[in-house]
């Protein structure tokens, strides 16, 4: 090893004796090239210490964050697709519907276990609890022009579409609206009446009036009827004509904690059709005065969704009411 | 001075140096020093303040990841919170995301904070300090941990919503 200390002067080492090739005064510079290599290996690990970190960010855990919505969105979406189908195909009673929604379930539960782990996460849909109901359609026709109870003593109400003929729909405006115009009412057992009026304003429009207590209603939404033979006013979906339409549907009935009762009204102002599904504060099966086109129903399904990767986990039990309104 | 072996009138005369060769030895180790010196304090304010950039880079890109990963984790719990089943014996909204972080940022352990507004990442020597914003919406916990794989959490069963939780894995 090169001998750095610093001691009394050697001739031999200084001058090589009389061989002065043999000199041995590189101590020093060999040391400055240590420091030098030293410190150049620092920046360049320093360099790829940041570089490094620099590529990590890049990465992540969005795709995994995706993959659990999506996860959600596919069990949520189907389910309510099973549930509205189970409804549409008219099941002979309740038992027979909540059979036909357990077996959906499990073969949605199937494919999406497969589909994901292909993807190296775990996914699991299992369905907790049934709520029946009944789903009710009429056609207007078949309804008293008068008045008449779609749904008694409910607490929740779904997919509540009215399909009209705009050139069926009676001509006025707001105010001659509350006695001529077929209207849908919402009688609250505690907070008084609600009233929705669907009728061709003078303008030509399909048009969505909104009132409390019978009073002058408020136009809410209009949609040109451009040759159409059927609009559809979705009172739950608050939607007009498959446009957005917030607020038809009375913010106190989205979630009461009473029964109410809805009632077609001045029927013979409208032709179409009318469909909802409800839920009865007590037992399975509401009552209506439309009993022809009362069926049994599954009226939401709570499912228990898990999904799990290396880094993430996601647990929740969703309650899967396909068209009722929001809160 | 010491006798040089072999020394004499011929070496004395051959010898044409003007200084001795104590002298000229110490002059040389001094010069050498002096060089040697300013390597060191040049290269190593170098690699100080080198150090410092990439202390101060990996802070940042590291506080990115985290506030990345707390509003992930803020939109999962959001979505598990979404139409949640209030019956009774229903399954708590359960989020869980795990973020692999580097002990250490250029060889310096460092620590990270977070609250409601902010990812907080500190280090003590050289000091440093890297504040990223972040747009949870639900409320985080504030917390302090120590720099490395970290947890972010989520776990609520009653009304409203719960807190984000940071925790060490």
């Amino acid at each position: 090893m090169a001998d750095v200390s610093i001691g009394p002067p050697d001739g031999d080492r200084l001058f090589g004796g009389e061989d002065t090739s043999n000199a041995d005064r590189a101590q020093l510079l060999l040391v400055a090239g240590l420091v030098m290599a030293v410190s150049l290996v620092t920046l360049v690990v320093l360099l790829n210490a940041t570089i490094y970190s620099e590529n990590v960010a890049t990465r992540g855990i969005e795709s995994a964050d995706g993959e659990a919505l999506e996860v959600r969105a596919t069990a949520v979406d189907g389910t309510g697709e099973l549930l509205d189908a189970t409804n549409r195909a008219g099941p002979t009673d309740h038992a027979d519907a909540a059979e036909t929604v357990r077996n959906g379930v499990k073969d949605l539960d199937r494919e999406a276990s497969r589909s994901y782990a292909e993807r190296g996460g775990v996914a699991r849909i299992e369905l907790l609890e049934i709520r029946n109901g009944s789903r009710i359609t009429t056609d207007m026709a078949a309804v008293d022009p008068n008045a008449s109870t779609l749904a008694a003593d409910v607490d929740r109400t779904r997919g509540f579409v009215l399909d009209v003929d705009p050139g069926s729909l009676v001509e006025t405006n707001a105010s001659g609206a509350v006695d001529n115009a077929f209207h849908v009412e919402l009688n609250d057992s505690t907070g008084g009446t609600h009233q929705v009026y669907v009728y061709n304003g003078t303008d030509g429009n399909v048009t969505v009036a909104v009132g409390d207590n019978s009073g002058e209603p408020t136009v809410w939404c209009e949609t040109p009827p451009d040759g159409r033979d059927r609009v559809a006013v979705d009172l739950t979906g608050e939607r007009l004509g498959g446009r957005s339409c917030p607020g038809i549907w009375p913010t106190a009935l989205v979630a009461p904690d009473d029964a109410y009762d809805i009632t077609l009204m001045s029927a013979n102002a409208a032709a179409g059709e009318a469909a909802a599904t409800v839920r009865a504060v007590s037992g399975d099966t509401v009552t209506t005065n439309l009993t022809g086109g009362r069926q049994p129903a599954v009226y939401e399904a709570t499912i228990g969704l898990r999904y799990r990767t290396a880094e993430l986990r996601f647990e929740t039990d969703v309650r899967v009411v396909p068209g009722e309104p929001n809160a | 001075m010491r006798e040089r072996r072999g020394s004499g009138r011929k070496r004395l005369l051959s010898d044409e140096r003007g200084v001795s060769v104590t002298v000229g030895y110490v002059l040389t180790l001094a010069i050498g020093a002096v060089l040697l010196s300013g390597v060191v304090i040049g290269v190593g304010g170098v690699v100080d303040s080198q150090t410092d950039r990439a202390v101060r880079g990996d802070l940042s890109v590291l506080g990115q990841t985290t506030a990345a990963n707390v509003e992930s984790a803020d939109r999962l719990a959001r979505a598990a919170e979404a139409d949640r089943s209030n019956a009774a014996g229903a399954t708590n909204a359960s989020v869980s995301v795990a973020v692999d972080l580097p002990t250490r940022v250029a060889g310096i352990p460092y620590r990270i904070t977070v609250d409601n507004d902010a990812v907080t990442l500190r280090t003590n020597h050289p000091e440093a300090t890297l504040e990223i914003p972040h747009a949870a919406r639900l409320n985080v916990t504030p917390a302090s941990v120590r720099g490395g794989p970290i947890r972010i959490e989520y776990d609520h069963g009653a009304g409203g919503t719960g807190n984000l939780t940071v925790v060490e894995r």
